[in-house]
């Protein structure tokens, strides 16, 4: 005797959550079942295998009618067809927008085209993560960017109103939706330039992100940054670059804003370029670190390659063709020499807070505070990248 | 009297997109009622459009009113081609027309669609005025409150139970008449959904006629159903019990229901007109044929198993003259009407007297197309479709139908009768079509009811102290009405395990709920009896007769599987037996359901025995002591699991059961004396000790084994049909109601009885066992009215829908309770008991005075509680000392510990009741209607008539629902099963939709009255019809209520109320 329909219906709907996210991984029924099968809920609950079924087909049927409605989920508060409690929602949504990093990182820089779809495959496979989730991922981001696109206003901000996602998440998802977009550079640093801007410090890690289309993320040498550590990186740095814009009361009335804060920058050059300074900064360096660092030794004779790289990199983020190069730059010159010298963390941790305090007592340069905001975002991005 | 109807139409939102160029939808709204249109401006290119209309305004009639439902459809407008409808909302403005339900109608309602389903939302607001206040509901029966819950409403007094009200109209199916050949699906769904809204509505005008006819105000246990004839028509039926309800003011909430009730009354009843059921039918189709009386006719009567008995002869020495002259005084009552049937299933206290046994009756029709034509009554656009044959167009259908059922209910009351007993409860009646065979299945439960509550009056005051004082607690109802020396049937009986005072049966079968002064042992448990009968395939009287012919095998076996497994489970009573006969192309099945208890009152079940036709064989002897050991650990298991242990009585009391000379002597009268009411079959077992089950082919093999097949449900879950839980009462207050449906194909080539029984019994167990599965997570809970419905759509095919709601309960409490599970439902007993033993004591002094008593009562009443003493006190005061030496030293143990108990229970509930007009202001407060509230509110649905740990503050209408879903596109939307999962949902979303816009956050007493799926895999069509209805209700936590006092009302939404289940 086969049941042809088979249906079961709550006032309240049920969500298994193991189902649910076997359904996300985007397992056919017939998957879920076994897999449902090995953990062992058959023992567990002494039933059958064709309850199992029923049980998993009943899900699967509640979650693709649910489907349409999380692809605007505050629609999924406002309908009347499932009567679901809202932490319940709260989690379905999460849980469908909630992305895999291995394949955010894949994606990060990339356009959000029809082309990079096809490409699904390659990255399911490079990912682990299953075709029919990746591309369902991919649809996601893809949504976001499309809903925030044009809106004006705190991108993550809108993300989280749009689809009610925890604030992390949502800042994730600016992030990558805009990691797509070229030539938002600008709209970025407009947003920094904002005297009055709507949104708060952790946004910009969302904000910053989207600039990454300038970022290049791609390069085999860059492989081994984990998306997380882009996310850390991107958050540093707005949280220190734009401080004048995030507290505009306490900035200067003309201005200390970014864009005149990147334009300053390029007056840092003075500490590689003027050889008394150069000399000066590394004596004072190297005697504060004497006996303190296991690699003093290399640390004396790469100085001066080392604050030349950390200076000009600061240098080159007036022009958006050069700022591309910031995460390839920060690794193959200062990383990459640390790493093949052996430095360990504590080292570099070391040499940063004195290589950032020294040139406090440098007689004849005048941009202190301007240094010292810039070094701080530096070195929490060379902290965090310092690994292998 | 003239009503005006004022409608408005805010906004839409989610609307489909219409326009595919734009992307958007060009949408106004017809707001329709009787034959007035209004429509809106359009709002252009929005998904969410903002109307904001002026008000609508309809000048009306109240019987308008009753009748038609508001129509509203959503349309998109087309500059050069038709407007294309989005869907309809129909709304049922009934609600608006009681005085104390609902004043406004407000809120989001789903826009669907009979073809797309739900499209989108739509916020309306209704309201009604009434003109004409003074007289306001005397010229129709706006006035009279309808309720689906089968007992007397949370928040009313029953003045009087009037009793019996039944009415059915008919008309002919929009699905078969001509124009459907030309018109479209849409169409026809429309027109069918409307016409049975105008006729529901109709149907309920017409009953509130009569209750107000009958001096009631309100009807209780409504039931509203309709057949599908196909193309011999429509026919929509109701019954139900009309009731005079007080609404308790909250002051007096407590007291006991004894004020005479208000002036009008003085009056003796009226009988009701017989407006229907004496009118004689000249040209019934079906006597056409053979004439004979199995095919007009066939029934059969159950009342066999049932032996119950107070015995008049056996009566105590004072109180037989009473009794005899309570029975006269009831029976005169009841007589004057014609039947007397209660659709009620649980009564108030003392209503209920000794319980008979179940009655049912069956009956085989022929639908007869010839004179099939009419369509009573129903006004509006239908009568204009119509091409009649001028000839039949003097239908006499509606008379056919009434005369058919007048008939069913005739055997019914003569089947009480043969019982001993006057009325009928529990009562229903259903029908299952195949074809043009018509199966009309009406059951209940004889019993003796207190006339307290059935007639005002002054005399019976003494009577019914009296009476109380003859049926002791907890163990009256089960005490046989019939004599003793005179049964019906034969049967076994002792005296009563708890008084020891009046005879018991051994086994006790109803269609109601286990009273709540029932002295349970251990838990319930659903049982089940399923059987499946192969059937030729044959055509109109051939058809009939076969059915016929089946019909009492079937009978007769279910009744077995029921005796059967309720041995198993070491039980002695069925509580809400439900039994279905469905019938098909070419099989019969049978479902029955029940819960099963053991009531202290009744003797300890025997075992079951097996005994072999083939004796001297080795193996098959030991084949048989094998299964009998398997039955014998399978009744200790269960005994253990449902936690019955009987306490052990003292031999002597168990001792001399059975009659003493006296009335051995008597036995001889009772011989001559009996009567002519013999019940057709004999389905009792005899008194047999112990249950011997024979084996003599492999059926009988194959019948034990089924019998052990049946697993009982995992642990942490329990399942009855009842409304309660016989030996759980600490429930939490997370609830799960569902629906579940399966259709299964029977694919045997040559099926016989056996496999398909097998088949059949193996679809239900798996169904519970996945409703079992799906559930876990609320364990420990119980599932609770478990309401199985059997349908045969096709051959082959079996569909079995399910409702019912799954309650959690608090565990350690319940470990607590598994202590002393007989102690703690004795004090509940007792407790409600000692509220009556006040009264004797006080009419000892003048028992037999012919003046009337209540004056009195009322007196004491009066002092009692104007002085302000608890009822608790009160019930201290009183000496029961009499009832001692009548009683044995264990119960009056408990009484002791009831005692106590009772006064912590009395204060508390007080408090609530004080709290409860502040309750209501504050709900009502919170409550306001917001368009531009996005958030959702709960609701909340049960088919109980209650909510655990909440209280029912206000009803505010009866939900009656029907719609249809029909699809082109079944594969596109997910085979049969997403379709139907997807309409069961918008079912529930479109009650919840409306229950919200009448400010409620739940509805009790919902049910699934008719699922009827078909469909047609090759066309890739389907079509859906489902029928639902329930009381929409405003409840507060009972948490809240004491919260309350502080009056911090938040701007929550009004749905914060209800907590939220997963």
């Amino acid at each position: 005797m086969s049941s042809d329909l088979d249906v079961f219906v709550g006032n309240t709907t049920l969500i298994d959550e193991e189902v649910y996210r076997l359904w996300l991984d985007g397992h056919s029924v017939a998957e879920a079942v076994a897999r449902r099968l090995r953990g062992g809920v058959l023992e567990r609950e002494g039933t059958s295998v064709a309850v199992l079924q029923s049980d998993t087909r009943d899900h699967y049927r509640t979650f693709q009618m649910l489907e349409r409605l999380l692809h605007a989920p505050p629609r999924l508060l406002q309908q009347l067809l499932f009567q679901i409690p809202p932490e319940r929602q709260a989690l379905l949504v999460q849980r469908y927008y909630a992305f895999d990093e291995a394949l955010a990182r894949e994606l990060l820089g990339k356009k959000l085209s029809k082309g990079t779809k096809k490409e699904l495959d390659e990255v399911s496979a490079r990912t682990g993560v299953g075709i029919r989730s990746c591309r369902r991922q991919f649809d996601n981001f893809k949504r976001v960017f499309k809903a925030v696109e044009e809106l004006r206003g705190p991108l993550a901000e809108n993300i989280q109103q749009l689809f009610l996602l925890p604030p992390a998440l949502a800042r994730d998802y600016a992030a990558i939706v805009f990691s797509g977009i070229w030539g938002l550079w600008e709209r970025f640093w407009g947003f920094l330039g904002c005297p009055d801007p709507p949104f708060s410090s952790r946004d910009y890690a969302a904000i910053v992100f989207f600039a990454n289309s300038r970022f290049e993320t791609g390069k085999r040498r860059l492989q081994f940054l984990s998306f997380g550590d882009f996310a850390a990186c991107a958050q540093s740095m707005m949280a220190h670059w734009s401080q004048g814009a995030l507290a505009p009361e306490a900035a200067d009335p003309d201005g200390d804003l970014p864009k005149s804060f990147l334009q300053d920058l390029k007056e840092l050059k003075v500490l590689v370029s003027d050889k008394d300074l150069l000399d000066q900064h590394k004596s004072l360096v190297c005697s504060a670190l004497r006996g303190k660092i296991s690699v003093y030794n290399e640390l004396e004779a790469n100085f001066k390659a080392l604050s030349r790289a950390l200076v000009n990199v600061g240098g080159k983020l007036t022009h958006a063709r050069d700022v591309r190069d910031f995460f390839v730059d920060l690794v193959e010159k200062v990383i990459e020499p640390c790493r093949s010298d052996k430095w360990s963390p504590g080292d570099l941790r070391l040499f940063l807070t004195h290589y950032t305090a020294a040139p406090r007592n440098l007689p004849g340069f005048r941009h202190q505070a301007l240094w010292e905001r810039y070094m701080a975002a530096i070195s929490a991005c060379l902290l965090r990248m310092y690994h292998d | 009297m003239p009503g005006k109807l004022k409608v408005k139409i805010v906004a839409g939102r989610h609307l489909p997109v219409m326009d595919r160029a734009s992307d958007l939808t060009d949408a106004f709204v017809e707001v329709k009622f009787g034959n007035t249109t209004f429509k809106t401006d359009v709002y252009p290119k929005s998904l969410n459009p903002q109307w904001n209309s002026e008000w609508f305004k309809f000048e009306v009639d109240d019987e308008e009113l009753q009748d038609e439902p508001l129509q509203i459809t959503v349309l998109d407008h087309d500059t050069y081609s038709a407007n294309d409808a989005i869907g309809k909302v129909y709304i049922d403005i009934d609600p608006l027309l009681y005085s104390e339900a609902a004043t406004v109608i407000s809120g989001w309602f789903p826009i669907y669609d009979t073809i797309h389903g739900i499209r989108g939302e739509i916020n309306v607001v209704v309201k009604v005025d009434l003109f004409n206040d003074l007289n306001r509901f005397r010229q129709s029966s706006c006035g009279v409150k309808f309720f689906c819950t089968t007992s007397i409403p949370k928040c009313y007094r029953a003045v009087v139970i009037h009793g019996f009200v039944e009415e059915l109209v008919v008309n002919e199916d929009p699905e078969y008449q001509w124009i459907d050949r030309i018109r479209t699906p849409r169409a026809s769904n429309e027109a069918r959904q409307r016409l049975i809204s105008l006729m529901s509505g109709e149907l309920q005008r017409k009953i509130g006629l009569k209750v107000l006819e009958m001096r009631g105000n309100a009807v209780v246990g409504y039931l509203q159903c309709f057949d599908l004839e196909g193309e011999s028509g429509l026919v929509v039926r109701a019954i139900g019990t009309a009731c005079t309800l007080d609404k308790l003011s909250n002051t007096s909430a407590f007291l006991p229901a004894c004020n005479s009730p208000s002036k009008e009354m003085k009056e003796s009843p009226l009988v009701h007109a017989p407006s229907h059921g004496c009118r004689s039918t000249h040209n019934s189709p079906i006597h056409t044929a053979t004439g004979s009386r199995l095919t007009q006719n066939f029934s059969v009567s159950v009342p066999t198993l049932i032996y119950t008995g107070m015995g008049s002869g056996s009566a105590g020495k004072e109180g037989g003259p009473f009794k005899t002259l309570l029975r006269q005084q009831t029976q005169s009552a009841l007589e004057q009407r014609e039947f007397p049937f209660f659709t009620l299933t649980t009564f108030p206290p003392g209503f209920l007297l000794h319980v008979g046994g179940v009655v049912s009756a069956r009956s085989v029709k022929l639908l007869d197309r010839i004179h099939n034509p009419a369509f009573v009554g129903i006004m509006g656009n239908t009568r204009s479709y119509k091409l009649l044959d001028w000839n039949s167009f003097n239908s006499d259908e509606p008379e056919t139908r009434d005369a058919w059922w007048a008939e069913i209910r005739q055997e019914i009351k003569s089947h009480a009768k043969a019982l001993g007993c006057h009325a009928v409860v529990g009562y229903s009646e259903s029908t299952s079509i195949c074809e043009e065979v018509c199966i009309l299945s009406a059951s209940g439960t004889a019993a003796v009811l207190n006339p307290r509550f059935l007639q005002d009056g002054t005399m019976e005051g003494c009577l019914e102290q009296r009476i109380e004082e003859a049926s002791p607690p907890g163990c009256g109802f089960c005490h046989i009405p019939y004599d003793e020396l005179n049964m019906p049937f034969p049967a076994h009986l002792t005296y009563c395990y708890n008084c020891r005072k009046q005879k018991v049966p051994d086994v006790l079968f109803t269609t109601i709920d286990l009273p709540v002064e029932a002295i349970v042992v251990g838990k319930g448990c659903l049982i089940q009896a399923r059987l499946c009968r192969l059937k030729k395939k044959a055509q109109a009287e051939a058809n009939a007769t076969s059915i016929s012919n089946l019909l009492p095998f079937m009978e007769y076996e279910v009744h077995t599987q029921l005796m059967n497994k309720l041995k198993l489970r070491g039980m002695n009573a069925l509580f809400g037996l439900r039994i279905q006969i469905t019938v098909g192309e070419n099989m019969l099945m049978g479902l029955a359901s029940a819960t099963g208890v053991y009531l202290a009152a009744l003797p300890t079940p025997g075992g079951i025995q097996i005994a072999g036709k083939t004796p001297n064989d080795g193996t098959y002897e030991q084949h048989i002591s094998h299964m009998q050991k398997k039955i014998n650990d399978t009744i200790a298991k269960n005994k253990e699991l449902y936690e019955i242990n009987p306490p052990e009585l003292p031999e002597e009391i168990i001792g001399s059961p059975i009659p003493e000379p006296r009335q051995r002597s008597r036995l001889l009268r009772s011989q001559s004396e009996s009567s002519d009411e013999v019940t057709e079959l004999d389905l009792s077992h005899g008194k047999k000790d112990a249950f011997v089950l024979e084996i003599d082919d492999t059926d009988a093999m194959e019948d034990v084994h089924s019998l052990l097949t049946d697993v009982p449900p995992p642990s942490g879950f329990y399942s009855c049909n009842t409304e309660i839980m016989p030996g759980i009462n600490n429930w939490t207050p997370e609830i799960q109601m569902f629906t579940a449906v399966r259709v299964s194909r029977l694919s045997n080539i040559n099926p016989t009885n056996q496999t398909l029984n097998k088949n059949f019994n193996d679809l239900c167990e798996n169904l519970l066992k996945s409703l079992y599965f799906k559930l876990r997570s609320m364990v420990p809970c119980c599932l609770c009215h478990v309401n199985f419905t059997v349908a045969l759509p096709e051959d082959e095919l079996v569909q079995i829908a399910v409702t019912a709601v799954a309650i959690t309960y608090d565990k350690n409490q319940a470990l607590q309770a598994n202590k002393a599970p007989t102690e703690k439902s004795q004090q509940r007993a007792s407790t409600d008991n000692e509220e009556q033993l006040q009264f004797p004591l006080e009419l000892s002094s003048d028992p037999l005075s012919s003046q009337p008593f209540s004056p009195a009562k009322e007196a004491l009443e009066g002092a009692s509680s104007h002085t302000g003493i608890p009822a608790a006190q009160r019930a201290t005061s009183v000496d029961y000392s009499s009832f001692a030496d009548r009683c044995n030293s264990w119960i009056e143990l408990i009484k002791l510990k009831a005692q106590t108990i009772r006064r912590g229970s009395i204060k508390t509930t007080t408090s609530l009741e004080k709290a409860s007009p502040l309750a209501e202001g504050y709900l009502r407060h919170r409550s306001v209607p917001s368009g531009t509230n996005s958030t959702v509110s709960v609701v909340k649905m049960t088919p109980l008539s209650f909510l655990p740990g909440a209280k029912i503050t206000k009803y505010l209408g009866i939900i009656n629902m029907f719609f249809i879903r029909e699809t082109t596109s079944l594969r596109e939307e997910g085979g049969v099963s997403g379709f139907l999962h997807a309409f069961i949902a918008e079912v529930f979303a479109m009650v919840r939709a409306h229950v919200a816009a009448l400010g409620g956050n739940a509805v009790v007493s919902y049910i699934m009255k008719q699922c009827v799926f078909m469909e047609n895999p090759n066309k890739n069509q389907a079509q859906c019809l489902i029928n639902v209805s329930g009381d929409a209700v405003i409840f507060v936590r009972e948490s809240e209520l004491e919260a309350l006092p502080v009056p911090a009302p938040t701007a929550q939404p009004a749905g914060s109320a209800g907590d939220v289940t997963t």
